[in-house]
């Protein structure tokens, strides 16, 4: 008995997400001691799709992260995809050209991304926030400031496919969310493009000449970054029926934060997709639990700031104690 | 590796005691009847900064009422909405929110109702036909149905006061063509006009002050018997305003608003602004929290709308109003 719970002590230790998973327990414990609302299907159903909407960016973050590239333009880009569907629908484009439209604009701003940061050698959160600037400046140009709504009643299928209700509370995108947390979690780790985006992130010279060709790995990514994106603009559309311009702000801010809290180095090389998932889950267990308490909305950003800071600590000096002793 | 452990420690004791002072309001306190109030954007906007602040101060005027306020920074529906759906969540006795996306609230606003939690919509109403409608319990703001035949009216009636007949010719600035509320308040403006056979157009001046300047200053070129000049908002005022001082036609075209700002109050005090409408934000605010508590408390049930405008401003109250800028942000 106590050598099996030695033996799952370190499989945890040697998981990237072990210290999100604690925080996120620990958040779920006083949440529910301060509101037991926070247990109601209808509140955990809410947090699954706030969840999605900020963990479909997180998953494509990360993986970018991971090969040691950031993307400052996911927010924009998700509210670039929302608004350019939107138009396309309410100007009668069948609605799965539409999505095939929108996805790939935002897939063709991913592949933009990764040529300038690759050719140029910039670096790829300038490139990137640059990006995310000017598409911003487009969408408030086009839509002078304000709202775009679909005009008709019931949204096209191919947006309900990706987000629209189930019982219970429950959308689309929460399942959307889980599938694309384990099919990247599965080319991560069991692939060799995996390895090879870990090498990339890990050690780019080595990479190379050890045979990986970590440009291509590294546009891959950014395409798949704005892909993830764009996705959380379209669960937005079939919840809201709405966009506007200045939708998914802050956005890429909390991926990157959901991806850092769930193990991801800042430095590429290090992370796991599951850690997002679980960073995205608490980030968004954090705007519950204020509002479901009464304590100030104000303090989202704080507290999430703290989080991180907490999180790191924990992992800097309890966990690292732990892996010393028991690995 | 000390100053790591010391610190860790404190930083969990700081959340640990952040999350356990919350718990006299939550698991152990007196019933409290709970309001949240949702509006689409929050303290960095200056217009719900006075909202808020108000909705506090008269909320701490009644001891048994508890006030959640949650917000986005700055205006987001989505935000907006995902801090409704969690506040449903939390099954309150009341919200009181702003319809900044009929269509997109409809679904959680009548799961709210339908489970018994008061709604007042401020501000913003669903303008949608009366059989779509979200069926809160009222709407507490500016009618906007009546905003511009009250500018209109008022305006007219002071311009025959001072010149003894009727404008030869009037302009509607609107800075936003298809926004519903604008073009509820441009209609109003039209219809009093055409009852006094006034000349009437509207222009579309866009958002941007500079452009605003030049397309009024064209149709004043155009038409340079245009003696009124109505905008529907300080996007479109501040530049009408510029535009009259630049001409030197104080007192010779005259303007007339909706909505005010310190540039706008600055204009009524110096004769360019006849007439401003105002919808009293601070009032919005203070009327649905106590609307909200008369309902829960007595049973009263509030009538399907709460004007808190078209309030007219003029030089003769402008002292008033100035009192409610100073002690409440905002008017």
């Amino acid at each position: 008995m106590r050598k099996a719970l030695s033996s799952l002590l370190r499989l945890l230790l040697l998981r990237y997400e072990i210290t999100c998973l604690l925080t996120l327990i620990a958040l779920f414990a006083i949440g529910g001691y301060l509101n037991r609302a926070l247990f109601d299907y209808y509140t955990l159903s809410t947090l699954l799709t706030f969840s999605a909407e900020v963990g479909i960016i997180a998953v494509g973050v990360a993986f970018l992260m991971i090969s040691g590239e950031f993307d400052m333009s996911v927010g924009a880009v998700g509210a670039l995809t929302a608004i350019s569907f939107i138009t396309l629908i309410n100007s009668n484009l069948p609605g799965f050209l539409a999505l095939l439209v929108s996805i790939g604009l935002a897939c063709a701003i991913g592949l933009i991304n990764g040529l300038i940061t690759i050719k140029s050698g910039a670096p790829s959160f300038i490139v990137t926030l640059a990006t995310a600037f000017t598409i911003r400046g487009i969408l408030l140009i086009v839509t002078g400031g304000f709202p775009v709504s679909y005009k008709g009643a019931i949204l096209p299928l191919s947006v309900r496919i990706l987000g629209g209700s189930l019982p219970f509370g429950l959308r689309l995108s929460a399942i959307w969310f889980v599938v694309a947390v384990a099919v990247m979690t599965l080319v991560l780790e069991f692939t060799r493009y995996g390895n090879h985006v870990f090498a990339t992130g890990g050690n780019p010279t080595v990479a190379r000449e050890m045979g990986v060709n970590t440009s291509r790995v590294k546009l891959i990514n950014f395409v798949l970054t704005s892909f993830f994106a764009s996705l959380s603009g379209l669960f937005i559309v079939a919840r809201l029926m709405s966009a506007d311009p200045l939708l998914l702000t802050g956005a890429e801010l909390e991926g990157i934060a959901a991806a850092v809290v769930g193990g991801c180095s800042l430095l590429g090389g290090y992370g796991s997709i599951v850690g997002a998932a679980l960073g995205s889950v608490l980030i968004s267990l954090i705007r519950v639990t204020l509002t479901l308490t009464g304590a100030p909305v104000v303090w989202y950003r704080s507290i999430v700031g703290g989080i991180l800071v907490a999180t790191a600590l924990i992992d800097a000096v309890i966990l690292r104690k732990l892996r010393q002793k028991f690995l | 590796m000390r100053y790591l452990k010391l610190v860790s420690i404190l930083a969990l004791a700081f959340f640990l005691t952040l999350g356990l002072s919350f718990a006299p309001t939550t698991a152990f306190a007196q019933k409290k009847f709970v309001v949240y109030f949702i509006p689409h954007a929050g303290m960095a906007d200056p217009f719900w900064a006075t909202q808020i602040k108000m909705a506090k101060r008269v909320a701490a005027l009644l001891p048994d009422l508890e006030l959640r306020v949650t917000a986005p920074e700055t205006y987001s529906i989505k935000k907006q909405l995902d801090y409704l759906m969690a506040a449903i969540a939390a099954k309150p006795d009341a919200i009181i929110i702003t319809i900044s996306d009929a269509k997109a609230m409809d679904k959680p606003l009548r799961k709210a109702i339908k489970e018994g939690i008061l709604v007042i919509a401020i501000n913003i109403e669903d303008y949608r036909p009366p059989d779509k409608r979200i069926p809160y319990i009222t709407y507490i703001g500016m009618d906007e149905r009546i905003s511009g035949s009250v500018l209109a009216e008022e305006t007219y009636n002071r311009f025959h006061e001072m010149f003894g007949r009727y404008p030869k010719r009037a302009v509607i600035g609107i800075h936003q063509p298809g926004l519903i509320c604008l073009e509820m308040r441009s209609d109003g403006i039209m219809r009093v006009s055409k009852k006094l056979n006034i000349p009437v157009e509207k222009l579309d001046i866009t958002m941007d002050p500079t452009k605003a300047m030049e397309i009024l200053r064209a149709y004043l070129a155009k038409h340079p018997d245009t003696e009124v000049i109505f905008t529907l908002g300080p996007c479109g005022s501040h530049p009408a305003i510029k535009l009259i001082k630049e001409l030197g036609a104080k007192g010779k075209i005259i303007h007339a608003c909706i909505d005010l700002s310190p540039k706008i109050l600055e204009a009524i005090k110096e004769g360019i602004t006849l007439v401003a409408v105002s919808q009293q934000p601070a009032f919005q605010a203070a009327q649905s929290v106590y609307t909200a508590y008369l309902y829960l408390k007595y049973g009263i049930i509030p009538p399907k709308i709460i004007p808190t405008g078209p309030t007219v401003v003029t030089k003769e109250n402008l002292s008033v109003i100035l009192r409610q800028v100073k002690t409440t942000g905002g008017a």
